[in-house]
């Protein structure tokens, strides 16, 4: 048992020793600990932000501080967090660098050894890598900004675009949505703002990479992606975080509009150190024929609660969610789905699949609405979960409401666990039990990984086996 | 005797809140119906049709809280509730059960027992029937229980069942509730099982405004096996809320669920499960799968599966469809010569009927399908 918890723990550090390491802080600005109002006008000075904004920030802090914990449904764990202890705003300015050659060393080494540059050469579109509160960087390959993609980090977009981001921020998640989309419009900084032009088909993906360097930082990135009548593009998160031995918090807030016939993919890789509470909104809305993809996948962090949705606004929208979490020692990986039709023959599925490992938790919680009066719409909601020791748990909550004849719903949930023949079978074969095991979970979720650009499924199978190894014992 | 255990429940009773909005276990529910506040209990009740008897079974009647007919040896009246508990968000109403309750029964056998018991409900007001059934040791009890209305007052019957069934016994326990649309029905029905025995609890929805069902199926010894089983066939004017809860304490248990809802007119379920494994029962098998037939355009079915395993090596599945009848079905019995409203009911009653042969049963069957099809030809 204790070598198999120390086999544990090693293999706990390989994986998060992909980002586990920390430069200095050296903050110019810092907005200190503990949320109060003068933190908000802290942060809108340093960004010279126009009044609407610091008005919207103070409106969200009323709401955040009326609005009672979701401990009615949700985890206990979340009365660990205590906002007071926590630092909203820590950046080196506001304006993010064209060029990784004005980047400072350290942030470009920070970026360097998790590959961000190496990867923008290789295949991305465009890049923004976000250190603590701001963007470090960012950048979008110049034929796109001639097309008229815009690429910038939301603080830039709300001065900048005003005319084509205000109309559509806070509209798909509003303030009041939830507590922490609340105290993200409070003390937001960081993100992306994404906008595609009609027709414009992005071939390759755009990046956003998020860190975080301090303790006891909280990290408040707001994102807003809108893709034009008949445009496409792909976007990819990846994020990470040295392990602290106190808690961090990560709240973000990301809407996505995908208006008439205009697809949007947004791919999540999240691995926080394993003291991250990672309590994400994340909601697209879909207009006519339009279609709204997220892939989401799950590795690290203390607690994740994160339901990304999709609004069916328009006949013929089609949302989608992918999910794939993995729960380990110390973790619970609260996720699932909200498809919520609102219009004539939309369509939605999603698929979910979790694996729990040691004392891991996983939990599927997922939200069906069909109201009246509609026809033709379709749901279909798959959720295997995974357990591979005596000590794992998983638990699913799925909420599905249809009104009227004219739907289709199904609904579907599994959990089993890797069977002793299969194990058996491939031990015969000369593979490790271990290997086995790995082999197994792989082929558990085969599938979703596929649905993974190439350079992030190969990462993934890798984070999964070094997830497995040694957990079987 | 009854002012000892009941003075302390009032008191329990009074102190406790009605249901409000914010609870889970209410999520979709209408939770201001579960407000009895100031309902005075029903007086004496009326007589009805007697329906034809089962052949073997042993029949008692009652008129609202007063037994008038039937008696046996292994069925005692009792004069107080036996305490019904409530895990599923009705504490106050199972308080209330516990609190005022004057009547019952208790049924408890060594050897194999065949009980019906007619419940004749009249009145405006609050009627609280409860029953123990009690298998011994190697004993195969069969019961049905129905809730008649005979008169058209408001009859709020909040009724509780506790059964308990001893090693290698068995029970099958069918309810039907065929009350008028004026009345609401809350039920809670709890069982415990022990080593390799087994239970088939099984319910007919087809009357009353509103009905809220607590179902609670404890296994928690070797090999034990338990089956819920339902049929709601609920229309304009009825909201149908089913809460259960398969909870897991032992190795190698198995449970199974099936809810078949058919839901005409504006009708509304509300059907929320859970399967609940706890840390240790390894090997257990447990399913659950409920099914909404949508026949009109304006009904609406909120469902709820939820699984809860904390042990490995477990197989357990859930599952939740809600459609209409496919037009593919319609078409093929029309091109045989039926016309398509029938078509639609015969394919609707089909249906209801899986769940129904689970009952095992022909004797129950017959009768669960009668009062299906009772249904079926007053709806549409």
């Amino acid at each position: 048992m204790s070598s198999e918890t120390a086999t544990v723990q090693q293999v706990a550090l390989e994986k998060d020793n992909v980002g586990n390491f920390s430069f200095p802080e050296k903050h110019k600005f810092d907005a200190g600990y503990g949320l109060t109002k003068d933190t908000l006008d802290y942060i809108s000075k340093v960004k010279d932000e126009p009044q609407w904004v610091n008005d919207f920030r103070h409106r969200a802090l009323e709401v955040f501080e009326s609005k009672p914990m979701p401990t009615n449904w949700a985890t206990k764990d979340l009365e660990n967090i205590d906002f007071d202890k926590i630092r909203y705003y820590l950046s080196d300015g506001a304006t993010p660098k064209r060029s990784w050659d004005d980047v400072p060393p350290e942030v470009l080494e920070t970026f360097d050894r998790l590959g961000v540059p190496e990867q923008e050469r290789a295949f991305l579109a465009g890049v923004e890598a976000q250190y603590d509160s701001e963007a470090a960087y960012s950048n979008v390959k110049e034929a796109l900004s001639d097309e008229g993609v815009i690429f910038v980090t939301c603080s830039e977009g709300l001065k900048e675009h005003e005319e084509i981001f205000r109309p559509w921020f806070g509209k798909v998640i509003p303030t009041g949505d939830n507590k922490f989309s609340a105290l993200n419009s409070a003390v937001m900084s960081g993100g992306s703002f994404i906008y595609i032009p009609p027709g414009v088909k992005v071939k390759h993906p755009l990046q956003a990479y998020f860190r975080i360097n301090s303790e006891n930082f909280g990290q408040f990135e707001r994102t807003l992606i809108i893709a034009d009548e008949g445009s496409e593009v792909m976007y990819m998160e990846g994020c990470t975080a040295p392990k602290f031995e106190t808690a961090t918090l990560h709240s973000a807030v990301v809407e996505l509009v995908a208006m008439k016939g205009a697809k949007i993919q947004y791919i999540t890789v999240q691995n926080w150190s394993s003291n991250v509470f990672n309590l994400v909104t994340k909601r697209g809305l879909a207009h006519e024929d339009a279609e709204i993809r997220w892939i989401d996948c799950n590795i690290g962090s203390r607690l994740t609660m994160k339901y990304p949705g999709v609004v069916m606004k328009g006949e013929r929208a089609r949302g989608e969610v992918i999910s794939i979490a993995l729960a380990n020692d110390g973790q619970h990986q609260d996720t699932g789905a909200k498809m919520i039709h609102a219009a004539n023959n939309t369509t939605s599925n999603v698929i979910s699949k979790s694996i729990s490992v040691g004392k891991g938790r996983s939990t599927y919680r997922g939200q069906v609405h069909i109201p009246k009066h509609l026809k033709g719409c379709k749901n279909n909601t798959e959720c295997d979960a995974l357990l591979i020791n005596s000590k794992s748990r998983t638990d699913t909550y799925p909420a599905i409401t249809v009104k009227g004849n004219q739907h289709v719903t199904q609904h579907e949930a599994s959990v089993s666990q890797v069977s002793k023949e299969m194990l058996f079978y491939m031990q015969q074969r000369g593979l490790s039990e271990a290997q086995a095991m790995s082999l197994a979970v792989n082929g558990f979720v085969n599938d979703l990984v596929s649905e993974f650009p190439m350079e992030y499924s190969v990462e993934l199978k890798r984070l999964i086996d070094l997830e497995m190894e040694g957990s079987v014992g | 005797m009854s002012a000892t255990l009941t003075s302390p429940a009032l008191e329990q009773y009074e102190a406790l809140d009605w249901p409000v909005r914010t609870e889970e276990n209410w999520r979709f529910g209408a939770w201001k119906e579960a407000n009895l506040s100031g309902l005075e209990l029903v007086g004496v009740g009326a007589s009805g049709k007697l329906p034809a008897p089962l052949k073997g079974f042993t029949r008692i009647v009652f008129e609202n809280g007063t037994l008038v007919s039937g008696s046996h040896d292994s069925v005692e009246l009792t004069k107080e509730s036996f305490g019904p508990v409530s895990r599923l968000g009705s504490v106050k109403l199972a308080a209330l059960h516990t609190a005022k309750s004057d009547h019952g029964l208790h049924i408890k056998s060594a050897t194999d027992l065949s009980i019906e018991v007619i419940h004749f409900v009249s009145g405006d007001g609050l009627l609280l029937p409860g029953i123990v059934i009690e298998a011994q040791e190697g004993a195969n009890i069969r019961v049905v229980k129905r809730f008649i209305s005979v008169d058209n007052s408001a009859t709020t019957v909040l009724a509780a069942t506790d059964v308990r069934i001893a090693e290698n016994a068995h029970a099958t326990c069918l309810v039907t509730q065929e009350l008028n649309a004026q009345s609401k029905f809350i039920r809670f029905a709890d069982s415990t099982l022990e080593a390799s025995s087994s239970a088939k609890l099984a319910v007919i929805h087809t009357g009353a405004k509103w009905v809220r069902e607590e179902t609670y199926a404890t296994v928690d010894s070797m090999d034990a096996r338990s089956e819920i089983l339902s049929v709601a066939l609920p229309t304009t004017g009825q909201e149908y809320d089913q809460r259960t809860f398969q909870h897991h304490g032992a190795r190698n248990t198995y449970s199974e669920l099936l809810f078949k809802n058919t839901l005409f007119g504006k009708a509304k379920t509300i059907f929320s499960g859970l399967i609940f494994v706890d840390e240790g029962a390894h090997g257990t098998d447990a399913y659950q799968t409920c099914r909404n037939l949508m026949m009109t355009d304006e009904c609406e079915a909120n469902s709820m599966p939820g699984l809860e395993i904390n042990a490995d090596d477990v197989k357990c599945s859930h599952g939740s469809t809600s459609a209409r009848v496919s037009d593919e079905e319609i078409f093929y019995l029309m091109a045989r010569g039926i016309p398509s409203k029938d078509a639609r009911s015969l394919v609707a009653q089909g249906f209801s009927v899986e769940a129904i042969e689970k009952l095992e049963d022909e004797q129950l069957e017959a009768l669960a399908l009668e009062v299906v099809a009772r249904k079926f030809a007053n709806v549409e």
